[in-house]
């Protein structure tokens, strides 16, 4: 009796031990970058937390096909380069580049370039629907922190 | 005493020769490209070849597809593009984007990209499993 009534009051201190000094084991997210007034810009994404990002890629069936499973096949392809190319967008970002000719106040020629090269990993389809030669795809990719600093 | 750890060991050599039989994979290199213009696709391809050096690593999700006729690997997939496609899918894939927007013109380009990576192959009569082998 007296062992287990011990034993219960050591693993309730554990338990307590642990609760309390849980957040002190948590690991520091570090700096960003460090912001125009020199201090630490802590990134949106906390140490524990998850992000979930969701896109809708759209894709269309090509007009000549053998059959109405093939264009939902080609279709289904193309939905899936556009939505890794929302999740690329929305995690790496995008390089921009714009050029804008003007000529006596008025623009001649606007020209911009948009460019996304990236490596993804751990997507997920939601859900496929075809509709009228639309295809369109949900992913999803989950994120957490833990995998942007390693 | 001796003749009883050389039968030992004769019976662990056949063991291990039948077990490689049994389990016998081949090794394959496969890789997947497909390009979209404005949302359509435009081009798609899907290289298969017999790795000619055995791949090391450890083997991760695998996939079976259902085999006619003693189909070819690639014939096997090209009939199950599908299901395959959901299994490559899981894996890392890169992509590269460009859009060109000229005055009121709007153009784009998607490439994505299965980097060739290697997959153990196991041939039976009605079915084919396909095995990634993630390199240390």
């Amino acid at each position: 009796m007296k062992y287990s009534l011990a034993l219960a009051f050591l693993l309730s201190i554990t338990a307590l031990n642990s609760s309390l000094f849980a957040e002190t084991t948590e690991t520091k997210a570090r700096c960003v970058y460090s912001g125009t007034d020199g201090n630490c810009v802590q990134p949106s994404l906390g140490s524990t937390q998850q992000l979930v990002i969701t896109v809708f890629g759209q894709g269309v069936a090509p007009t000549v096909t053998a059959s109405p499973a093939q264009a939902y096949a080609l279709a289904k392809r193309a939905a899936l380069a556009d939505g890794y190319r929302q999740i690329a967008e929305r995690i790496q970002g995008v390089h921009i580049e714009g050029y804008d000719s003007v000529k006596n106040m008025m623009l001649q020629r606007s020209n911009i370039r948009t460019s996304v090269d990236a490596m993804v990993r751990g997507t997920n389809v939601l859900d496929t629907t075809f509709k009228e030669g639309l295809c369109e795809v949900e992913l999803e990719v989950v994120i957490a922190y833990s995998q942007l600093i390693n | 005493m001796r003749s009883r750890t050389r039968s030992c060991y004769r019976l662990l050599a056949t063991y291990q020769l039948i077990s490689a039989f049994i389990l016998y994979a081949d090794d394959y290199l496969i890789s997947y490209r497909a390009s979209s213009l404005n949302s359509r696709l435009v081009h798609e391809n899907l290289w298969v070849s017999k790795s000619m050096t055995p791949c090391l690593g450890n083997r991760h999700r695998s996939i079976t597809l259902l085999r006619d006729n003693n189909n070819t690997l690639k014939t096997t997939i090209n009939n199950h593009e599908e299901e395959f496609f959901n299994f490559l899918t899981q894996q890392p894939l890169h992509l590269k984007s460009n859009q060109h927007i000229l005055n009121d013109k709007h153009n784009s380009i998607e490439t994505l990209t299965s980097p060739t990576q290697c997959y153990a192959v196991d041939f039976n009569d009605d079915f084919v499993t396909i095995t990634i082998i993630a390199s240390h």
